[in-house]
Formats: C-alpha cells, sequence, structure tokens
C-alpha cells in the first residue's frame, strides 16, 4: 500500500505551508530563517563547486539535529524552484515521516528489495520537493545500503532531480552512515553546540579519513544567536522580525 | 588542552558574570545575617590610668610636659582629679614613676585585681560579674612606652556593661593601688561614655563573604569551562578544524526571546 499522498501538498498544513519543521516549536523566527538561507547558500556554492548532486547529512552522535537540519535544507533549496528529493536513510531510526506527518509503509529499503516502485515510495511534499522515507525492513539495513541496488537507485534518482538530500544516521554508533559516505558526492556534518564534543567530532572524522573521505562543511547546530561585534551594534538581523509563521 | 590567555579567563568572567554577581551576593547576605543572628556581640569601653609616685600630681593637658628642678609646677586641677599637686616634681620623681608601670601593668594583668575588683561590684554596684568574667574582659594597654598612662579596656556583651563596668573599674583603681602601692597616686581620665563594637566585625566580614563568592564562583564556572570540550560555537570550532562551517543554526530558545517588533527606525524588508 503505497504511502497515503497525493501529487499536491498532502500534509496538515495550510496553503502557506510552514517553512520549517522544528521538532521543538511550531513558531519560526526570523533569525533561524536566515540561518537556513545562509545554509542554502553555502550549500549551493559547495555543491556547485564539487558538481555534486548527492549530499549527505550527517553527525558524530544521534539528537545533534542532522535530521531537522536535512530537512529544512531541503525546503529551503526547493524554495528556489529547484527539483529536491530528501531521502531519509537512517534506517534505525528514521524520522523524516515523522517530521512531515506521513506514513512510512514503504520507503527506500522497500525500494532497493523490490518491494515497491518508485511512484509508491515517493511521497510529493510540493511541487518541487519530494520525499523518500525510509521503510521498513527489520533485516540488516547495513547490507541493504552496501548493494548495488542502491547505487542503481541513486543513480536513476540522480536523473530525476537536480540535487537529493540524505538524512544519514550517526557516522560513530553505527557504520551505515560510512556506507552511505562512500556513495555521495559531498558530505556535511551537523554538531550541536555545548553537546558535541571534540573528542566525538575528531572520531567522526577519523572515521571518514579510514575511507579517504572527508567532510565537506559543518553545520552548527544551538549556536548562540546573538551578534557580535559590529553587527551587534547596529544592522542586526536578530534584532528584526517577528515570530515567520 | 590549549593554553589559556588571560583574554580567556577575562571573557569567561564576563560570560558569567550575572552567576559570579549573584555568588556575591548571597555570600555577602549569609555572612551578614549570620553576623547578626548567629553570633554574640561584644563591645568595648576603654579608661586610662595614671599611677605615679607620691610627689607627682595628676596630669594636665600637656603630655610631654616635664618638669625639672628648678621649675615650680601647679598643674591645674580637675574636677576629675584624684590628688592635688602638692609640690615642684623632680625628675627622680618621674623616673620612680616610670618604673612603677611594669608593676603596675603587671597587677592589671594579674587576677588579684579583678577578684577584689569582683567582690567590689557585688557589694557595690547591681552587676554581678565573676572574677573570671572580669578577667577575660580586661584588656590592659599603653598608648605609649614612656606614658604615664596605662589604658584599660573591658569587652562585654552589651554596650551598657562595658561603660558601666569600665567606669566602676576607673572609680575602684585608685583606692585599690593606693593601698598595695603605699604612697602612689592613681588618677583617672574622666568617665567613659561610649563602648565601640568590636564582635562580629560585620562589614569585613560581608566584604571578605563577598569576595569568597566571587573567587568560590568563578573557580567553578572557570572548572567547568575547561572541562567542558564541547564544541561551543563556530569560531571554537574554526579554531580547530580546517573544515569549513557552512551555517550556523540558532538555539531556539535564545532566538525567541531575541524575537522582537521592528525597530522603529527601521522597516521590515
Amino acid at each position: 500500500m503505497a504511502n497515503t499522498v497525493t501529487d499536491k501538498n498532502t500534509s496538515t498544513k495550510s496553503q502557506n505551508e510552514k517553512l520549517f519543521i522544528s521538532d521543538i516549536r511550531k513558531k519560526v523566527t526570523f533569525s533561524i530563517v536566515e540561518a537556513y538561507k545562509n545554509i542554502r547558500t553555502n550549500t549551493l556554492a559547495l555543491m556547485t563547486k564539487k558538481n555534486a548532486k548527492v549530499l549527505a547529512i550527517s553527525s558524530p552522535n544521534a539528537s545533534e539535529g542532522k535530521s531537522t537540519t536535512a530537512l529544512n535544507i531541503a525546503i529551503t533549496l526547493s524554495q528556489l524552484e529547484k527539483k529536491i528529493l530528501i531521502i531519509d536513510a537512517d534506517a534505525h531510526r528514521p524520522s523524516i515521516h515523522k517530521k512531515l506527518k506521513v506514513e512510512n509503509n514503504f520507503g527506500l529499503l522497500n525500494l532497493i528489495l523490490d518491494k515497491t516502485n518508485l511512484n509508491e515510495a515517493l511521497y510529493h511534499h510540493n511541487d518541487y520537493l519530494d520525499v523518500l522515507t525510509c521503510g521498513t525492513n527489520t533485516t540488516k539495513p547495513s547490507e541493504i545500503l552496501n548493494s548495488e541496488k542502491f547505487n542503481e537507485l541513486l543513480e536513476e534518482l540522480k536523473s530525476q532531480y537536480e540535487y537529493i538530500i540524505l538524512d544519514t544516521p550517526p557516522i560513530n554508533p553505527v557504520s551505515d552512515a560510512l556506507v552511505i559516505a562512500q556513495k555521495v558526492d559531498a558530505i556535511v556534518l551537523v554538531v550541536r553546540a555545548g553537546t558535541t564534543s571534540h573528542e566525538a567530532f575528531k572520531k567522526a572524522i577519523k572515521s571518514l579519513g579510514v575511507l579517504e573521505l572527508k567532510a565537506d562543511g559543518v553545520i552548527i547546530n544551538g549556536a548562540d544567536p546573538r551578534p557580535k561585534g559590529y553587527y551587534k551594534s547596529k544592522y542586526s538581523y536578530y534584532r528584526y522580525g517577528k515570530t515567520y509563521y | 588542552m590549549n593554553s589559556i590567555t588571560s583574554r580567556d579567563l577575562f571573557n569567561i568572567f564576563l560570560k558569567n558574570i550575572f552567576i559570579i554577581l549573584l555568588s556575591a551576593i548571597i555570600f555577602s547576605v549569609g555572612a551578614y545575617v549570620y553576623c547578626e543572628n548567629f553570633t554574640d556581640k561584644k563591645f568595648m569601653a576603654q579608661g586610662e590610668i595614671l599611677v605615679t609616685n607620691g610627689n607627682i600630681g595628676d596630669k594636665d593637658d600637656s603630655e610631654d610636659e616635664i618638669i625639672d628642678d628648678s621649675t615650680e609646677s601647679t598643674p591645674e586641677s580637675t574636677p576629675e582629679t584624684t590628688v592635688p599637686n602638692s609640690g615642684p616634681v623632680n625628675n627622680t620623681d618621674i623616673a620612680a614613676s616610670i618604673n612603677l608601670l611594669p608593676t603596675v601593668r603587671s597587677m592589671l594583668t594579674g587576677s588579684g585585681i579583678y577578684k577584689e575588683f569582683a567582690n567590689y561590684l557585688n557589694t557595690e554596684t547591681e552587676y554581678n560579674y565573676s572574677y573570671s568574667q572580669l578577667k577575660a574582659a580586661a584588656k590592659v594597654d599603653q598608648t605609649e612606652k614612656q606614658s604615664f598612662y596605662i589604658g584599660i579596656s573591658f569587652e562585654l556583651g552589651s554596650r551598657e556593661d562595658a561603660i558601666a563596668i569600665t567606669n566602676h573599674f576607673l572609680e575602684f583603681v585608685p583606692s585599690y593601688f593606693e593601698g598595695k602601692i603605699h604612697g602612689s597616686r592613681v588618677s583617672t581620665t574622666p568617665d567613659c561614655d561610649t563602648a565601640v563594637q568590636t564582635a562580629p566585625r560585620t562589614m569585613s566580614t560581608v566584604a571578605l563573604a563577598a569576595i569568597v563568592g566571587v573567587v568560590l564562583s568563578y573557580g567553578v564556572v572557570f572548572l567547568i569551562s575547561i572541562l567542558n570540550s564541547t564544541i561551543k560555537s563556530d569560531e571554537d570550532f574554526s579554531a580547530r578544524y580546517n573544515i569549513p562551517v557552512i551555517g550556523n543554526i540558532p538555539d531556539f530558545s535564545i532566538s525567541h526571546s531575541n524575537s522582537k517588533p521592528t525597530s522603529k527606525k527601521g522597516k521590515r524588508g
């Protein structure tokens, strides 16, 4: 049974959909909007520079905000009217479907195992953003993601989308992220200020280094938004704006 | 571990200044409450005793006045003096008086005088202090080494008692010394009417407590800061790693507190 979605925006959101998804709050401030737009700009520059189409968003440990960040990056990219696909590749703790409040009956894992087809598995969030949830499978996700079928699927999807964002598992606890990292064009790590230790980050970098991979960028989550220096006094965007939604 | 500069120390202080100030206030208030409610107050009243040999009269206003053999002295007598001057004073008398000082001081720091003083108080006054209490309360001082004056003070639990006991002692002392050292003359300073609080030293204790609060709290935040091995900010990250930071996502809780209406000076873009 396909996800209960249609081509149109099927979430409970209104026509003026919420731009950002947050686990914590429903309202989003201007500062966060600008932060993600900044990330979008830098991500596009990074992808263009590397001629990359597939971007993996990971983190050293769990609960550092990579899923939310990945989804928000995908949403902001789609606002540029670019065809974006976000894939939930975290088989251990899939969460994209929860954030979007859609079902997860069929997704990536089912697709790789030929238990469904692409049309059934894809969820069209809006005209420019499609979502491929993780799907359900209780057997060995690492082996499934390491299969040639996944490579073929990615190649097929590359032809259909301008950019593909993968929400991967954390690097340190499980090996899936390293498997996925070898199949993508660029890797961005999300770290949480005040939570992610330098030791954990170094361990993640080292793990990537063993495979001759490297992180192409880092996003600091939960940073202190108070501006410093020149911008603090006059042109501080953080002083502006009501709640965005 | 990266080396810590003085700027880092100052930044830690600034970042946690409210906690540090709050600690100082809490310590100060605690010290004040302790001083006011949990410590016994003590007050000290002071007087002076002048003991000379019999040929020297009472002290007049000039403490440095030394009268030689050729000069007749008639010091002014005041209502408080005990013995009027009875003749010329010579250096021998002065030397004799100075020689009395160690003896007098010894008697003032001994036990006998306070035993008799305790009896005096019990029989002649309404105050009832034991010999040991009086001896513990008494402090003997000498303002100048070559001065005839010996300071005596009593430190007791109430201002009124300190003043009263000191005054009674100043009344008692002349007869005591003149009875023990025949031919001596004893005079005292006028009645003492003030007593200063000697304990607790509230202001200095509160100030010290504030300093302790600042130091302790700064020590704690400093330890927490240097033991905190997490990534704190993009500056912290960029200082250690050669990986570009492509974005900072603000803390939701902080960014919500900063969410305010548009400034009056500008319009929203």
